[in-house]
This record gives C-alpha cells, structure tokens and sequence, in this order.
C-alpha cells in the first residue's frame, strides 16, 4: 500500500470506495443521460432493521445474485463477469468471488441506474440484523494473553462450505435471508487495528466480512483459500448485501 | 469428507471385468448407455493376455524351499483410519512376528474441497486417503489379506516400497472385483515406506493420483535412536497423506462429476499429463486436518509426524516449530536434526519427530505455499500448555508512530 495514493490504479480504487460511502457522483457520470431504472433495483427484506438509535435499515433480502451481478456487468459497471455453476440458474446463486473493488463498482453502479442510496452495511449493522441466525460464539481456545493470536481458531465444526442457492439457509423475523450460509458479505467497516484514525476507507488493507464468524479480508481477495499461515477458519466464498437508509 | 460408496455392478466376475480403459471403450461400443440398472452389457467372453510374469513368479515361488515360520508369532495389527498409527510398541518385546493386517480396496466418492464442490472417485485402501498406517518392527514380517469388493470396477493390486520381490508384492497381488489374495513379505530394512496401487502402465498413476497409496514404518526393533545412539520416543503419531489430485474440468473450468469410479480415465490421463495438480491437499481433502479435524497435542509432548507422497516431491514446514530428528530416508542412519524444512522424495514416506515447546496454533504446511494455500496442503496443530516468554513475546504490540 506504500504510494498506493499516488498510482492510477489506487486513485480509481480510492473514487470507488468513496462512491461506495456517499452517492455516485463523479465516476459513472453516464448513468445520469438517463431516468432511473427501477427495474434494476433489488428486492428488499419485509420489515427493516431498527438499529439502537431507532432508525430503520432497510436490507436486501437474499444476496446479490449472479443474474442481478451480471445486469451490472452487461451495462458495463462492473469489470468481473460471473457465471451460475452446476444446474442452479443464475437467479437463483448468488454473486461470489468478489472483491471488495469488485462489490465497490456494484455499489456506485446501483446507485447510479436506480438514483437509490444503497451501501454496505457497517459491522455493527450486520451481525445485528443476522445475530438471531447466528450460532453462539465459541469459547475461545486460548484465553491467555500471550495468545490472543491464536484465540479465535475454531475447532467447532462449520456451516458446510458448500455454495448453495439462496434461501437455503435461515429467514430472520425481518424476512432477510441466508445470513447463517456459505457466503460471507463485505460490510463497509476497515479493520484499523491500532492505527484508528490514520486509515481512510480509501487507504484500508481490509475490511470486515459478516458471516458464520467475522473475519477480516484484504480488499483484493476474491476467493478466501483456506491454510498457510492465516490461522483459523477463513470465509469459504465472499458476496454482498445492499442495505439502505432509506425505505425504496 | 463426503462419501458416497459405489453404486456400480453388484454382480460381476473375472470375465466381464477388464482394465478400465479397455472396458470404458467396450462399453461404448455395446452401446450400454440405455439400459437402467445395468451399467454394462455383457462382453463377449474373453481371455485375459497371458499373465506370463505372473505365471514365471508363480512358479519360481513353487520351486523355492518353503520359508521357516517356526520362531515368528502370529499377531493381528487392527488397521485405523489416518491421521491415526494403530497400536504398536516402539520398541520391540519378544521374538520376531507376523503381523496380520487385513485391506479392502474400496471405490469411495469423495468432495476434496466443500468450496468447490470438487469430487474424485477415490480408488482407496480400507476407504481413505491415504490408506491406513501399517506399523511393524524390523525382522518381522506383514502377512495382508488384500481383499476388492464385488462392487468394485476396478482391479487393484499393491506394491510395498518395505518389501523385496515381485514388484514390491504388486506382482502377486492382482485382485479383480470380488477376490481375495494373500501376501505376506518380511521387513528388512527400517523406516517409513510408501505403498500403493501398481495394476500396470498409465493404471499406475492413474491409481496413485486417486488416493491409492499409504505408509508403513518399519522400526528398529529396539526403537528410534539420535546419532549418539539414545532412544528416542514419541507420545503420539501424526500420519499424514499429501494426495496430489488432476481433476478434469469442463469447458468453464468447473470439475466434472462422473457417475462411476473410472469413468474419468481417459479425462484425468489429459489432465495428469499437465504434471500440473488442481489439488495437493493432506489426508485427502482440502481442510481435511483444519478446523474441526485440527491435530491437537500439549506442551512437551512429542508427535512423530509421517509424511508420505507418493508421486510427487514435497517440502513439510511446521510454521512456529521445528523439525527436532528428522528421517528422510530411512531409520538405518542417523536422523538429521534441527531443521526448518525437510523433503520428501515424491515415492516415499519420512518422519520427523517435534517436542512442542509453545501452546497455539501450528501450520504444517507443504512450504511451496502456492501449494499449501491454493492448492490445500495445509494441516493444523492445536497446542495446550503454558506460554514461555523466553522463548518469544510481543515487546510491544501494534501502535502508530510518528511520522
């Protein structure tokens, strides 16, 4: 990341994720030659998510899925084309192997199309809304100091890895789907570690993923390997969910 | 690890089985494809080639004076499924014996990777990857009851690096769908020894890259020494199978599934001769020593760990740890000592021996970390104990500083 804010690559990475905390507004300047597409826009949970201040988070109810991935990609606001695998229909996957630069693009490409402010869900928003789903968390293995590294290896066994359609894991009283699966959803929150307040969305090396348990993944990682010396169980695939502070 | 025994032919006999490339083209030919329950038409009955080794072996053995037996000890050794070693002395009491271990040579379905949802027809012993552990002392001699399950497709056979003759025994060890052999050879040399699956030409690899391979350790008969000649023990063993996999993908680059073992013959000869493995995972599958299934152990306690490969060379690292006395070879010379990585020769099983000194968590990894990472080789020790300062600490943890 050393120079990283001075290579053409890192200042479209840093627009990206910028776009992806505010509303699209420089890049994808084309979308605006015409009206909002409401027929782009993602289907949302029942009944939205009050948070502890009161207010309402609306969710998405099942991840992105490759078909809905794929209207981005034909319009040409993400670079990654996906493809369902197996028998399964592309409406019915959902989009994995993303990178958080991957979801980035998706997010201002949305916004874009629908004129609709749609975001990553913070941290804190999304184990709150998937907490009824979750298992308990584990005991830590070690609970010494000196091994804090090691603590959060988990020995209990595992949502199957295996990638499968969309509502095939569990419904919250909010009517949101699949928190508890296989696919891990980018939220917008960096993992700082010490240096809070020195890094800028546009200059973090990761970001938290929600899932089963939450990890933390560098923003380039499409697919979360598991083994070497990452201990603990990585996150088998990496999606998204859109959430809104706003009722569409 | 998901498994999914064969459904294939319940009923068949010497006749109608032949090697699988032969009979996948056969197959074809009758035009098997549209009758339900039966998978394929019968063949005309055919006479397999002369098996003019097997009959110049047979009959060399004929001729040769029947082997002493009088001063061994007929003892059964209960075979166990990796990453376990069965039970067994360390060092040797009482006269030399013969040990009796029995194998089936079972067609096992199997996900290597859940996130993928990759799958082989594992071509297996006993149903794993690797096949079970075979301990024995040096002197003594294995005496196997090699047994291919009627629903079988396949032949198999099998070849001991331990042994001497006949092709490792492969040669005297053929068994179709629904036979039982009987081999039994002495260990004469000490160390940890591949096995496998040799039914002959591409078969060979075909076999050993679906899973058909293990270990056997042959010790000393008064144990483990260090150059100096001090025993050596262990408190627990590790056996860990490193499987490098060729899995035929389609025209997505998506595994293929096929309904039977060896339907992907002809797939998986394209793919093998990439040398280029989509998968090279421990105990075969990928996370299969991970997580859940992580070896465990505690401070001051020491694990033998077993490597073996058997097609391909590999490098173990314990990342945090050591390789305290380490046989690459075989338990006849002095163990190396001291090391960071050590090899295995692609063909062999090794050992080396670790005394935890840390409580955390430990990767034993294949340290081409491509390999370990992306391809799966990667196993986990989790370890109790108390943390010693001396031997590491955090002086001072993340912080910022000025710039």
């Amino acid at each position: 990341m050393t120079h990283a804010n001075t290579s053409p690559k890192s200042r479209s990475f840093l627009m990206l994720t910028g776009a992806v905390l505010t509303v699209a507004c420089l890049i994808g300047g084309a979308f605006y030659t015409r009206g909002p597409d409401l027929t782009f826009a993602p289907q949302m949970a029942e009944a939205p998510v009050i948070l502890a201040d009161g207010s309402a988070l609306h969710v998405q109810k099942y991840e992105v899925t490759v078909a809905e991935w794929n209207k981005c990609h034909m319009a040409g606001g993400c670079s990654l084309a996906l493809r369902a695998t197996g028998s399964h229909t592309e409406a019915e996957m959902p989009a994995t192997g993303l990178s958080f630069m991957d979801v980035a693009e998706y997010v201002t490409w949305i916004n874009a199309t629908t004129r609709m402010q749609f975001r990553l869900p913070t941290l804190a928003e999304w184990e709150l809304m998937a907490a009824e789903v979750l298992p308990p968390a584990p005991d830590p293995i070690f609970t010494g100091p000196e091994l804090t590294w090691a603590s959060a290896y988990l020995m209990e066994p595992q949502t199957k890895r295996t990638l499968r359609p969309n509502g095939t894991f569990e419904t919250t009283t909010q009517g949101i789907v699949d928190l508890n699966g296989s696919v891990w959803e980018w939220t917008q929150d960096c993992y700082v570690g010490a240096a809070e307040g020195q890094l800028t969305p546009d200059r973090c090396p990761a970001f938290f993923v929600g899932g089963e348990h939450v990890a933390a993944m560098s923003y380039l990682v499409r697919d979360p390997a598991r083994g070497g010396c990452a201990v603990g169980t990585p996150p088998a695939h990496l999606g998204m969910r859109l959430v809104s502070d706003q009722a569409s | 690890m998901t498994k999914v025994f064969n459904p294939g032919l319940m009923q068949t006999n010497r006749r109608n089985v032949l090697r699988g490339s032969v009979l996948a083209g056969a197959a074809a030919m009758a035009g098997t494809a549209g009758h339900a329950g039966q998978r394929r038409a019968p063949l005309p009955k055919m006479q397999p080639p002369a098996p003019r080794f097997l009959v110049a072996e047979e009959q060399a053995q004929m001729a040769a004076p029947a082997a002493d037996l009088s001063g061994y000890t007929r003892v059964k050794q209960e075979l166990v499924a990796p990453p376990f070693a069965p039970a067994h002395e360390q060092v040797a009491t009482g006269g030399p014996k013969i040990i009796e271990i029995t194998m089936e040579t079972t067609e096992v379905l199997m996900v290597i990777d859940e996130d993928t949802g990759a799958e082989v027809w594992a071509l297996t012993y006993n149903g794993s990857v690797p096949g079970p552990l075979i301990i024995c002392h040096e002197g003594d001699m294995v005496e196997l009851t090699l047994r291919n399950p009627v629903d079988s497709q396949m032949e198999h056979n099998i070849d001991f690096h331990a042994s001497t003759g006949a092709l490792g025994g492969g040669g005297l060890t053929h068994v179709f769908p629904g036979e039982e052999t009987v081999l039994r050879w002495k260990a004469t040399k000490p160390g940890c020894f591949t096995y496998h699956c040799a039914p002959g030409g591409a078969m060979i690899p075909y076999h050993v890259t679906h899973g058909m391979n293990g270990a056997v350790m042959v010790l000393p008969r008064d144990g483990l020494k260090d150059g100096m000649g001090n025993a050596l023990t262990y408190d627990s063993i590790a056996y860990i199978g490193e499987q490098d996999y060729y899995l035929p993908m389609d025209e997505f680059g998506d595994y293929k599934k096929y309904a039977f073992a060896g339907d992907d013959y002809a797939d998986s000869l394209d793919a093998m001769r990439t040398l280029t493995p989509t998968h090279c995972v421990f105990n075969g599958a990928v996370g299969a020593l991970t997580g859940e299934n992580a070896l465990t152990a505690k401070v001051g306690e020491t694990v033998l760990m077993i490597h073996n490969q058997a097609n391909r060379d590999s490098r173990p690292h314990l990342i945090g740890g050591h390789g305290n006395y380490v046989w690459e070879t075989s338990f006849s010379d002095a163990p190396l000592t001291g090391l960071e990585t050590w090899f295995v020769r692609g063909g062999t099983a090794m050992a080396a021996m670790y005394t935890f000194e840390q409580p955390g968590v430990y990767a034993y990894v294949n340290h081409n970390l491509i390999e370990a990472t992306l391809l799966g080789a990667a196993a986990h020790f989790v370890v109790e104990g108390e943390w010693n300062n001396e031997l590491m600490e955090q002086v001072v943890a993340p912080r910022t500083f000025e710039t």
